[in-house]
């Protein structure tokens, strides 16, 4: 029978090596993903998620246990994202004056599922949804990483609560706005 | 305007349209959406945007997974051998230089001592002046007579001189 993550847990707290790997295992593409889509950027993702994994096998004895696993990485992993964010902000501002768009990402167009409907209903589609993502991009950062949880995640608003250290009412009111926020973009885009 | 139902009902609608809400909680606000156009509006067009961005998640470039692993296992190694201080070249250079800080803080701290010293032998300290100012003070009176205790030391010593015959004739005898 497969040991749980809490489990591998408190054994990476006894510096158990293999079931630190295990976990890396479980964890290392969502992880990847969830940092990606609060940075944006594939190197920093890549930095910020191993950053995590390393915090989780230094601090694997602080974990109680009181919440699940993944709640409890997860809030490692956010709140590193958004302290990198933070950080960079004047510095990613600047680049964006200097190139609005990098060359060495794909864009959201490219990113996105294959078309299954007709080519040309879909242009149209493909349009709102880069001004959708551009939309969830300049959120605030928490505003962001609710609607990410919410939505890539699945997390329920309790969990959410947990990640990033706030009460459930909060997490409601982030993602109303947020959403709210994201509507009347898309509603000024479609007048447009 | 959103009167107080349909402020309450903001921070509900989500955890409404995610199943989230139980018992008499959801049933408030499914009435709430039936009477509130508004609000009905705003739940419709809540879901159909959860919906497109679940659909919709951008996904990442591709991640090397061996290449990954291979990385954050060199740099938790450098990590733990960084706090463990397990190079043994640093912890032989750490102790050298502890040593040699110790050694210099000993040095030092004698030569302050000898350096405080040395003062202490250069000249009294203000309290000792004050101490022999108030004894010469004292005998003051006894330096002014001094003219007087010198000629009664002078007759003293002319009987002396008088009476060296008569000694040594009478050790003599």
């Amino acid at each position: 029978m497969e040991p749980s993550d809490e489990e591998l847990c408190w054994r990476v707290a006894n510096r158990d090596e293999a079931a630190f790997d295990r976990l890396v295992e479980r964890y290392q593409q969502r992880a990847y993903r969830l940092a990606w889509s609060i940075v944006r950027d594939a190197e920093e993702a890549r930095d910020l998620s191993q950053e995590a994994f390393i915090r989780l096998f230094e601090g694997a004895a602080s974990f109680a246990g009181r919440a699940r696993f993944s709640t409890w990485f997860h809030r490692i992993l956010v709140n590193l994202c958004l302290d990198h964010r933070r950080r960079h902000r004047w510095w990613r501002q600047v680049l964006s004056l200097v190139s609005p768009t990098n060359g060495s990402e794909p864009s959201i167009i490219e990113q996105a599922p294959a078309p299954l409907q007709d080519p040309v209903e879909d242009i149209g589609r493909v349009q709102d949804m880069r001004e959708l993502w551009a939309a969830v991009d300049r959120l605030s950062p928490r505003q962001r990483a609710a609607v990410l949880l919410h939505v890539q995640e699945e997390l329920p608003t309790a969990e959410i609560a947990a990640v990033l250290d706030c009460s459930e009412t909060t997490v409601r009111v982030h993602l109303h706005r947020a959403l709210t926020t994201l509507r009347k973009t898309i509603g000024s885009a479609a007048r447009a | 305007m959103p009167d107080m139902g349909c402020r309450h009902a903001e921070t509900k609608v989500i955890p409404y349209l995610r199943g989230e809400l139980k018992g008499s909680e959801r049933e408030r606000i499914a009435a709430h959406l039936e009477g509130c156009a508004g609000c009905r509006d705003a739940a419709l067009a809540f879901s159909a945007l959860l919906d497109e961005l679940t659909r919709s998640t951008p996904t990442p470039p591709e991640l090397n997974r061996g290449r990954y692993r291979a990385e954050l296992r060199g740099k938790l190694a450098n990590r733990v051998w960084r706090r463990a201080g397990e190079n043994p070249g640093v912890v032989r250079w750490r102790t050298q230089v502890a040593r040699l800080l110790v050694v210099a803080g000993l040095a030092g701290v004698l030569m302050l001592l000898a350096v405080r010293g040395g003062l202490d032998h250069q000249g009294p300290s203000p309290d000792l002046v004050a101490h022999d100012e108030t004894l010469i003070g004292g005998q003051l009176d006894l330096l002014q007579r001094y003219p007087v205790i010198e000629r009664l030391e002078l007759l003293e010593d002319l009987d002396v001189i008088r009476d060296l015959d008569r000694l040594s004739a009478g050790r003599e005898g």
